[in-house]
C-alpha cells in the first residue's frame, strides 16, 4: 500500500501548479474509501433529544431512520423517538407537510394532555434539502392548538462539505427551541456547548469556574424545559467543537450573549491558551495553573512509559486528524504511521513540523479508494489511537487505546493520559472460550472465519 | 390508523437488498445517493465486512445535485474501476437519486460501453424494503442471464439465500451440500460467489428454489417460460430435512432414499396444541410453521408479515402489517397467542404476555443481535427449539414479570 512520507507532502502541498501524474498520486480521483477513520459527527437522531420533555419525530423515507434507530436504541433513549415514514406519492406530490401536520394532529389529540411533550423536534433528511418543504404550518399548528415548540432539525449530510457543515444545523436545531425574557438575559452563568455527550462536571473547567461564581450550564444536565430555558439567560458561551460555532452565534444573534472558542484537542498548551481566552472574555483570573501542572507531569510520566512503543494514529479523536497528529506528536509520543486526510495547502504547517520532527512518518492516505486492502495486511505498530481496532483484525498485536472524553480541560487531557496508560498493563487472552457441542449461534459471516 | 412508529424501527430498506445479493459478485457495487444509505447497508444489513468489498458511494453534496449527477458519477466510476476493476458495474438507485431524476440507466449504457463489462442500474428508492430490491435485482440478473447462455455446469438455482435473511456462508454451504447429496452437480446460490457468467445457465436449469419472497417471482417466472420446476423454502427441522432429501432426490437423480422418517416429539412437547405466532420473512416463516406443526405439535400457528406476503404461500389466518398502529391491533384482536416467534423489536409490543422465541433478523435489528440469530436449517431449526421451549428458565420468567406488570395495570 502506498505511503508518503511528510517531505513528499510538502513538496505537493507547497507547488501552485501539478501535473495530472501528481494529482493523480495525491488527489486519488475515484471514489474515496469506505473507512475514512474520521471522527464522525455522531448523534444526529438523538441529540435532539437532548432538549428535554421533547420527542423526536423523523419524517422520511423508510430507509433514511434505519442507523438512527439503532443509535436511539443504544442509548436509551427510544421512548422518546418517532418516526414517520413517507410514502412515494407523498414526495411527488409535496403532500409531506400535509400528512405530518395531520398525523401529529391525531396522534396529539389521542394522547392525554398531561403526557404531551412541551418540544417537537421533526427530525427531516437530504429529501427535504431538494423539496425544500416549508413546515411553518405544522410550527404554527403545534403552537396554537397544543402549546407546544417545534424545532427542525436537519439531517442533511447533503452539505457535510459545505462551509455550514450538517453539524452546525444539527447544534443550531438543538438550541434552536430556547426561550428567554429580556430581563432574564446576562446572569452569572456560563453554558458550554458542543458536546455531542454529557461532559463530567467534575474536571477544572466546571471547578474553576464554579468557584469564580459562575453556573456552569449544559444541555445534557437540563431535565425540565425550564431548566433548557435557563440556557439562555448565561452571559457567555463556551463552544467546544467548532460545528457548534453556528449555534452560538445564533444564541448571540438571539440573546446577545457572546462566545469564546474551546475547542477539544490533544494539546496543553492550546488549553492554556482557551483558558486565557476565557478568563480575558470574562474580565476574571480563573487559576488553571495548578491544573495544568498536575497535566504536564502526567504526560512526561506517560511519554517516558511508552518511550519505546510506536503509535499508529487514526482521525477518530479530533475532527481533524491531520492537527491531532500534529498535536500528539508535539507531546513527545512516537508515530510510525498517520492515516491521514486529503492533502490541503491549509494543513501545510504541520506537514512542515512532521518534516523536521518526525521525518520516518508514514502519511497513508485513509480517504484513497485502495486503503480498503489496507487492514488485510495493516503496517504493524505498538499502539493505535483514533481507530476502532476491529479494523486491525489481522494485526491482533497492536494495542487500541481508546481515550474516552475528548480532552478539552487538564482533567479530561489527565485522564486521557491514564488510558493510555492502562493500555500498556498486560491484557489477559482475548476472546470466548467456547465448549461443549456447537451452538446454534455458530455463523459464518465471513469466508475467513 | 395512526401512521406514527414508535417500537417498531425501519426495517432494511430496498436499496440493501441488491447489494447484498450483490456483494460477493466480484463487481463494483456504486450507492447513488449522499452517503446515508449506502451506511445504512454497511453498518446495519451487512455482516460480512462489506467495506472491504468494492462497495462505494457517489457521495452527492449540494452543488452536484443543483449542477447534475451524471457527469460526477460518470467520473467517479470510470476513474475507480480503471483502478480497481471488477466484473460488472451496478448502480443502486436512493431516494435522492429518485428525485434527481438523473438518467442512470443511460449511464449504464455509456459505462458498459466504455469499460467494456455488465453495467445495471435498480431503481430502488429507500421507500420499500429489502425484498423488493431484491426482486429488482434478480429480474436484472434474470434478463442478462438469459441474454448471456453459457454453457456452465450449473444445474440448481437457488435465489434469495442472503444475510438479510440469515442465510450466512455456514447455513448456504449446508444447503448445496443437500443438493449435492441429493443428485444435483453444480447447484449455485444467486449472489455467493457466483460471477455472472456463472447464471448463463439459468435456461436449463433442472430445478430452481426460491428461499425467501424475493425469489419467488423469479423462480415462477423461469417455470412459466422454461418449464424448470422449482420448491420454494427450505429445510427447517430434522424431519423436513428428511422430507427435503428425499423430495430432491426423486426430482434430481429420479431415485428416493426410503421414506423419511423422524422422531415423533409432538406429543411430549410443551408447544403441543399451543396457539402460536410467527412475525418475519414468509417463507423462512412458512418453513418454521411447518417443523413446530410436525415436530412439536402446535395447534393454530399464524404467520404476519411487514414484508411482502404472497397470498398463493398464505394461510387462512396469516395477516400483513403495514403500520405499528395496525400491527398492534390486530395483535390485540386475535388474542392470545400462547408463543410469539420473531425477532425481538417485532415481538416486544406484544399487548399480553406470550412465551417468546428470539429469532433475530438482520433486516429488522440490523447487526445489533447478528451473534444471536440462531440457524434453522435441518436439524439445528429443532435443536433450536427444542432448547428455547423447553428449559428455558429466563423465558419464563420474563413472562412472570409481564404477567405482573399487566395486572398492576401498566401495561394496556
Amino acid at each position: 500500500m502506498r505511503f508518503f512520507s511528510p517531505e513528499e507532502v510538502c513538496a505537493f502541498l507547497e507547488k501552485d501548479e501539478h501535473t495530472p501524474e501528481e494529482r493523480e498520486l495525491f488527489d486519488s480521483p475515484g471514489f474515496e474509501n469506505n473507512n475514512l477513520l474520521l471522527r464522525p459527527f455522531g448523534g444526529f437522531a438523538y441529540a435532539p433529544l437532548r432538549i428535554p420533555e421533547s420527542i423526536d419525530l423523523f419524517v422520511s423515507p423508510m430507509g433514511c431512520a434505519r442507523h438512527c434507530e439503532a443509535d436511539i436504541v443504544e442509548v436509551g433513549l427510544r421512548d422518546r423517538f418517532y418516526r414517520l415514514p413517507l410514502k412515494e406519492s407523498e414526495l411527488i406530490n409535496g403532500d409531506g407537510e400535509r400528512v405530518l401536520r395531520e398525523e401529529l394532529d391525531r396522534f396529539l389529540a389521542e394522547m392525554p394532555p398531561e403526557r404531551r411533550p412541551k418540544v417537537i423536534t421533526v427530525t427531516i433528511t437530504c429529501i427535504d434539502a431538494l423539496l425544500a418543504t416549508d413546515y411553518s404550518r405544522t410550527e404554527a399548528m403545534l403552537q396554537e392548538k397544543y402549546g407546544i415548540r417545534m424545532t427542525l432539525s436537519r439531517m442533511f449530510p447533503l452539505v457535510r462539505q459545505n462551509k455550514k457543515h450538517n453539524g452546525s444545523y444539527l447544534m443550531e436545531a438543538l438550541y434552536s427551541a430556547v426561550r428567554c425574557p429580556a430581563e432574564r438575559l446576562g446572569q452569572k452563568a456560563v453554558n458550554v456547548i458542543g458536546s455531542s455527550e454529557r461532559l463530567s462536571r467534575d474536571t477544572d473547567f466546571f471547578a474553576l469556574l464554579e468557584g469564580a461564581g459562575y453556573q456552569v450550564r449544559q444541555i445534557h444536565d437540563c431535565h425540565t424545559l425550564e431548566e433548557y430555558d435557563a440556557l439562555g439567560e448565561a452571559c457567555m458561551n463556551v463552544v467546544i467543537n467548532k460545528h457548534s460555532v453556528e449555534a452560538a452565534k445564533m444564541l448571540q444573534k438571539r440573546f446577545g450573549m457572546p462566545y469564546v472558542e474551546f475547542f477539544e484537542c490533544f494539546s496543553l498548551d492550546e488549553i492554556r491558551d482557551n483558558y486565557r481566552r476565557l478568563e480575558e472574555a470574562l474580565g476574571i483570573r480563573l487559576g488553571f495553573e495548578q491544573y495544568e501542572r498536575r497535566a504536564r507531569e502526567k504526560l512526561a510520566e506517560v511519554v517516558e512509559k511508552t518511550k519505546d512503543k510506536t503509535w499508529a494514529v487514526g482521525g477518530k479523536v479530533d475532527y481533524d486528524p491531520t492537527k491531532f497528529m500534529y498535536d500528539f506528536t508535539r507531546c513527545g509520543f512516537r508515530v510510525k504511521y498517520l492515516l491521514g486526510k486529503r492533502f490541503k495547502r491549509a494543513d501545510l504547517k504541520y506537514y512542515h513540523w512532521y518534516r523536521e520532527n518526525c521525518p520516518d512518518l508514514m502519511i497513508y492516505p485513509s480517504f484513497d479508494l485502495e486503503m480498503m486492502y489496507f487492514f488485510f495486511q495493516p503496517e504493524p505498530a505498538d499502539l493505535l489511537i483514533g481507530a476502532e481496532d476491529y479494523l486491525f483484525f489481522m494485526a491482533p498485536n497492536m494495542r487500541g487505546v481508546d481515550i474516552g472524553e475528548e480532552p478539552y480541560d487538564f482533567v479530561t487531557f489527565f485522564r486521557a493520559l491514564e488510558r493510555i496508560e492502562n493500555a500498556l498493563e498486560p491484557r489477559e487472552g482475548a476472546g470466548m472460550q467456547w465448549g461443549g457441542e456447537p451452538s446454534p449461534f455458530d455463523r459464518k459471516w465471513m469466508l475467513w472465519n | 390508523m395512526s401512521r406514527i412508529f414508535h417500537q417498531i424501527p425501519s426495517f432494511a430498506p430496498d436499496y440493501s437488498g441488491p447489494a447484498s445479493v450483490l456483494h460477493d459478485m466480484g463487481g463494483m457495487i456504486v450507492f447513488c445517493d449522499v452517503g446515508g444509505c449506502f451506511g445504512n447497508y454497511l453498518a446495519f444489513d451487512e455482516p460480512r465486512m462489506g467495506f472491504a468489498k468494492k462497495v462505494f458511494t457517489l457521495g452527492f453534496q449540494e452543488t452536484d445535485l443543483v449542477m447534475g449527477v451524471d457527469r460526477v458519477a460518470r467520473e467517479k466510476i470510470v476513474t475507480s474501476f480503471r483502478r480497481l476493476g471488477g466484473k460488472f458495474v451496478a448502480l443502486i438507485g436512493s431516494p435522492t437519486a429518485t428525485l434527481t431524476g438523473a438518467d442512470f440507466r443511460g449511464l449504464c449504457v455509456e459505462l458498459q460501453r466504455e469499460l467494456g463489462v455488465p453495467a445495471f442500474y435498480v431503481d430502488t428508492t429507500g421507500l420499500t424494503f429489502y425484498e423488493r430490491g431484491q426482486e429488482k435485482i434478480f429480474r436484472a440478473l434474470m434478463d442478462y442471464a438469459l441474454h448471456h447462455t453459457v454453457d456452465a455446469p450449473a444445474d440448481v438455482h437457488i435465489f434469495g439465500a442472503t444475510p438479510l435473511d440469515a442465510w450466512d456462508y455456514g447455513q448456504q454451504g449446508e444447503f448445496l451440500e443437500l443438493l449435492c447429496r441429493c443428485g444435483a452437480e453444480r447447484p449455485l446460490i444467486w449472489g455467493a460467489g457466483e460471477t455472472l457468467e456463472h447464471l448463463g445457465s439459468l435456461d436449463r436449469s433442472r430445478l430452481n428454489i426460491a428461499v425467501s419472497v424475493s425469489g419467488l417471482r423469479a423462480v415462477r417466472e423461469l417455470h412459466e417460460r422454461f418449464g424448470t420446476p422449482y420448491r420454494i423454502g427450505f429445510p427447517v427441522g430434522k424431519r423436513a430435512l428428511a422430507e427435503w432429501e428425499n423430495e430432491l432426490r426423486a426430482l434430481l437423480s429420479g431415485c428416493r432414499n426410503g421414506s423419511a422418517e423422524a422422531e415423533d416429539c409432538a406429543a411430549e412437547s410443551p408447544l403441543c396444541g399451543r396457539r402460536v405466532l410467527i412475525v418475519g420473512e414468509q417463507v423462512a416463516s412458512n418453513m418454521l410453521r411447518r417443523m413446530l406443526r410436525q415436530e412439536f405439535g402446535c395447534g393454530e400457528t399464524d404467520v404476519a408479515s411487514f414484508f411482502t406476503m404472497d397470498r398463493p404461500l398464505m394461510e387462512a389466518g396469516d395477516w400483513f402489517a403495514q403500520t405499528e398502529s395496525g400491527y398492534v391491533e390486530e395483535l390485540r384482536r386475535r388474542a392470545p397467542y400462547d408463543v410469539v416467534v420473531g425477532d425481538d423489536f417485532l415481538t416486544e409490543p406484544l399487548p399480553y404476555a406470550a412465551q417468546v422465541v428470539r429469532i433475530p433478523s438482520i433486516a429488522i435489528s440490523g447487526l445489533a443481535f447478528v451473534h444471536q440469530s440462531p440457524v434453522l436449517f435441518g436439524e439445528k431449526g429443532s435443536r433450536y427449539f427444542a432448547q428455547c421451549v423447553g428449559n428455558d428458565a429466563s423465558q419464563e420468567k420474563r413472562e412472570q414479570e409481564k404477567r405482573s406488570e399487566i395486572n398492576g395495570g401498566t401495561v394496556c
